[in-house]
């Protein structure tokens, strides 16, 4: 359901990431920043107003890192954490359960590669890159970078994307780029994107017979530890908490559910086994 | 006599990547033809 059920339609007001516009330095690496402080302002019915600028300097690299200035979701996450706007962060989503969420009413942070753009109207990039955008319900994408520039580009009025092209660009983007700079992308028909909070649909896990690990896990300070690896015949369906994103001791990044029921009651489990119930 | 290690617990899910956005500038000239 929408975030802001006493207001029907409500969005955010569009924040560009231009630097001749916003003020901001670092804007034009600040794609995931801007989207997220939209999506921030979506999740809370406009209750908290952060520009993308402050978003970046909560996040843990407030600083561009010269090597990689971007951020990723679970950046963007742990900094709009700090103004209890939690996001469903969800790594390689089939596309169907992005389009089902976005239509019901939740908003998603996407991150994309532009190259599928290029040749459309919806151009904000000079090139392909890895990108950032916040996806509302009814499509009406608020790219950061879309602000009509030089008459060049696109600028954002609220016109629905094509869901297609959308798809297209999600797919594409670029996970890691090989030392002979080839890149591995995510697949066609997958996404990466963080969505603002639900709160209506319900979740349960379920794993057929083989193996996963059990965690333990602390939702204050987001930290979590392996117990043992699970043998399983496979398990019942049981009622969990949304997935959240969890780190290792080691620095790894785990999405994992709590489980409400069942024989791992209260212990967490990987979030991959687990299904939305709208 | 070597005293027994604690097995390391391999996680069967692996890792995911996670990318950034926002690495090149959406002004950066483009280098090559994108699809």
């Amino acid at each position: 359901m929408t975030a802001c059920a006493d207001r029907p339609g409500y969005l955010p007001r569009f924040q560009p990431q231009n630097p001749a516009i916003s003020g901001d330095d670092n804007g034009w690496v600040n794609c995931t920043a801007y989207s997220g402080a939209m999506a921030a302002a979506y999740d809370t019915c406009g209750g908290v107003n952060l520009t993308g600028e402050m978003v970046r300097s909560l996040s843990s690299e407030p600083r561009p890192s010269p090597g990689s200035p971007g951020l990723n979701l679970r950046q963007l996450d742990d900094a709009l954490n700090r103004y209890g706007v939690d996001l469903e962060v969800r790594y390689r989503l089939p596309w169907a359960d992005f389009a089902r969420k976005i239509n019901k009413g939740e908003g998603g942070v996407l991150q994309l590669e532009t190259g599928p753009f290029l040749n459309t109207k919806f151009k904000s990039t000079a090139g392909a890159v890895n990108h950032a955008v916040f996806v509302p319900p009814g499509w009406g994408v608020m790219d950061p970078a879309a602000d009509g520039r030089r008459n060049l580009y696109w600028e954002y009025d609220g016109t629905p994307y094509p869901q297609e092209l959308l798809k297209r660009a999600a797919g594409r983007l670029i996970l890691s780029t090989n030392r002979d700079g080839s890149k591995n992308r995510l697949d066609y028909g997958y996404v990466y994107a963080a969505f603002t909070r639900d709160r209506r649909s319900t979740w349960t896990w379920q794993h057929g017979p083989g193996k996963f690990v059990l965690w333990r896990a602390n939702d204050a300070t987001r930290e979590c530890t392996a117990i043992k690896t699970q043998v399983t015949g496979g398990t019942k369906r049981h009622a969990c908490t949304p997935p959240r994103l969890y780190r290792t001791p080691d620095g790894r990044t785990k999405l994992l559910v709590r489980m409400l029921a069942g024989a791992y009651k209260d212990k967490y489990v990987p979030a991959a086994y687990s299904e939305e119930v709208p | 006599m070597t005293e027994p290690k604690d097995k390391p617990i391999v996680d069967p899910d692996g890792d995911d990547e996670e990318p950034k956005s926002g690495d090149q500038s959406p002004e950066d000239e483009p280098e090559e033809n994108p699809e």
